[in-house]
């Protein structure tokens, strides 16, 4: 039961440091989404609970 | 390769150019997603501390102003309590811990850190839907999942933007192994908004409870005890099994020692829900499946424990020298306690006896706030220097934290399982009704349980304080790398990696 394995191989991340694989609008629109989607569910929420 | 890491200049410290609602630095999501989730950590626990004083002096609430009142009605105190504490500090800060972690293992860069920052700001947003909707009395009244639509939305839709980034970094991963760390991260980030999913029956009626009867108690136990046994237990594991040799600087004991407690706990852990509910009304065959598979999660733990133990074992002398090992440590150790004492708890003669009890929420807190939180701050004590390029402002502050922490745990650990033994030890005499038997006799108690609290509060106010001087304070002298020999910075003056 001594096997070893290392937990981080010596090396290093992308050279590319900077470049992701989503562009800013492509995350805003997500999250603009979503928000969205929430607020209308809260909407709904408040009208079927507390109106009459 | 003329990029290079440059000290502070990575998650800390924004460069001018920099978008700053979706950077693209590396562990920027990471380090955003740590330091926010602290704040949620500190109102989680004192609506915790304020519980506490409540059940020591309930004639306190005589002085509470009106208006503040409906606020702090018990009944949401709780429900906050554990929604903040559990799913906007805990799991955030192991989302932390895995956009750091999972890179490093993969050796890729994460996905998308823009995807890692859609991620951190809709889960802070649905803590503060979370608390705002709570504190109104906007409630679905199911233990762990009270929280309504509107939190369950941005909750789960953060959840699912970290699990693409997670599975998309280990899909493109250069390091054909997968560590076991990898193998408890992905478990956790898989299962987690499938389990919520369900949990929640969001697809069924978003509006309100979505099961009814015996199949609502079902359910919710599915819910309440696999977002711990297969989302903060995978994950904390797979912070410690990160974090103790990076630290210690040696490999683990054992990997397959590692597969071993990670394939059994797959095995093992999902129909154990069942346990919450022995005695009531649901199957009896159910009952006795999830005893049986509780008394087999030894098998998981134990494997998980001994490996852990045993990798530290050569290097204890490091447990006096660096706080986030003493904090892993600490979290292992609860971890092992609070899973001992689970099994057992889940047998019928003993549950019979403490369910219902203040034993039981002792029993969680021993394994969310002592256990995995201490593990989670160990990953933050272990990062957040290396996201930044430069050490934690004060170790001695770092101690004290530990110190007072785990001062804290046990003074409240103690004191609130007893007030529970002593609670079914009245209800077990009978004849005594609500007050007599489970408020009044567990007051004297539930005062070191408020100091107790208090003690973590205090630990926390300042590793958030020793947090905020390491992040003001101007960055050392720049000693770069090149990309490509060798892992990233070194800050001066702490344990390179």
């Amino acid at each position: 039961m001594t096997e070893n394995s290392n937990p981080e191989p010596p090396a290093a991340l992308d050279a590319e440091l900077y470049r992701d694989s989503m562009s800013t609008w492509g995350a805003a629109l997500l999250t603009l989404v979503v928000i969205v989607a929430a607020a209308f569910a809260l909407y709904e929420y408040v009208v079927y609970q507390y109106l009459p | 390769m003329t990029e290079r890491w440059v000290v502070g200049g990575r998650g800390g410290a924004a460069s001018g150019a920099e978008n700053w609602v979706f950077p693209t630095r590396p562990d920027s999501g990471a380090y955003r997603m740590f330091i926010t989730s602290g704040w949620w950590m500190l109102l989680g626990i004192l609506y915790g501390v304020l519980m506490a004083v409540y059940l020591a002096y309930p004639q306190i609430w005589a002085i509470v102003p009106l208006w503040l009142q409906r606020f702090l009605v018990w009944s949401k105190m709780r429900e906050l309590h554990v929604q903040l504490v559990l799913w906007h500090w805990l799991s955030m800060s192991m989302v932390a811990g895995a956009f750091f972690v999972v890179p490093r293992l993969a050796r890729r860069r994460l996905y998308s850190e823009r995807l890692a920052h859609a991620s951190v700001w809709l889960w802070n947003l649905s803590g503060f839907t979370t608390w705002i909707t709570l504190s109104l009395g906007m409630s679905r009244g199911r233990e762990y999942a009270e929280t309504i639509l509107p939190a369950d939305i941005l909750l789960v839709s953060a959840l699912l933007c970290a699990t693409v980034n997670i599975v998309a970094t280990v899909v493109r991963r250069r390091e054909r192994q997968l560590y076991v760390s990898l193998w408890y991260i992905l478990a956790s980030v898989v299962f987690l908004p499938v389990v919520v999913i369900i949990g929640k029956g969001l697809w069924l009626n978003p509006a309100a409870n979505p099961y009814v009867g015996v199949y609502d108690n079902v359910v919710n136990w599915f819910f309440g005890h696999n977002i711990l046994g297969m989302w903060y237990t995978p994950a904390g594991l797979g912070l410690a099994y990160y974090l103790i040799p990076k630290i210690t600087k040696r490999p683990i004991y054992s990997h397959w020692l590692s597969l071993i407690g990670f394939w059994s706990l797959m095995f093992v852990y999902p129909p154990v829900g069942g346990h919450h509910s022995v005695t009531s009304a649901i199957p009896y065959w159910l009952q006795t499946e999830a005893i049986t598979f509780s008394i087999l999660l030894f098998i998981p733990v134990f494997a998980a424990v001994w490996n852990l133990y045993k990798s530290i074992q050569p290097n204890t002398q490091v447990l006096a020298q660096d706080p986030a090992l003493a904090f892993v440590t600490l979290g292992v150790t609860s971890y092992l306690l609070t899973s001992v004492q689970g099994s057992l708890m889940a047998l019928r003669t003993l549950n019979i006896y403490e369910h219902f009890s203040q034993f039981v929420p002792g029993h969680a807190m021993l394994a969310m706030g002592s256990g995995f939180t201490a593990i989670t701050l160990a990953a933050g004590y272990y990062f957040v220097p290396r996201t930044l390029g430069r050490p934690f402002h004060s170790k001695a502050l770092a101690w004290w934290h530990f110190a007072l922490f785990t001062g804290g745990w046990i003074l409240l650990l103690l004191f609130l399982q007893t007030a529970g033994l002593v609670q079914a030890s009245a209800w077990r005499v009978g004849g005594q009704d609500w007050m007599a038997s489970t408020v009044w006799p567990t007051e004297p108690l539930m005062w070191p349980v408020a100091f107790g609290g208090l003690l973590i509060l205090v630990s926390h106010v300042i590793f958030m304080y020793n947090l905020y001087r390491t992040i003001t304070e101007p960055a050392p002298a720049v000693r770069t790398r090149p990309v490509g020999r060798a892992a990233a910075v070194e800050p001066a003056g702490t344990a390179g990696d």
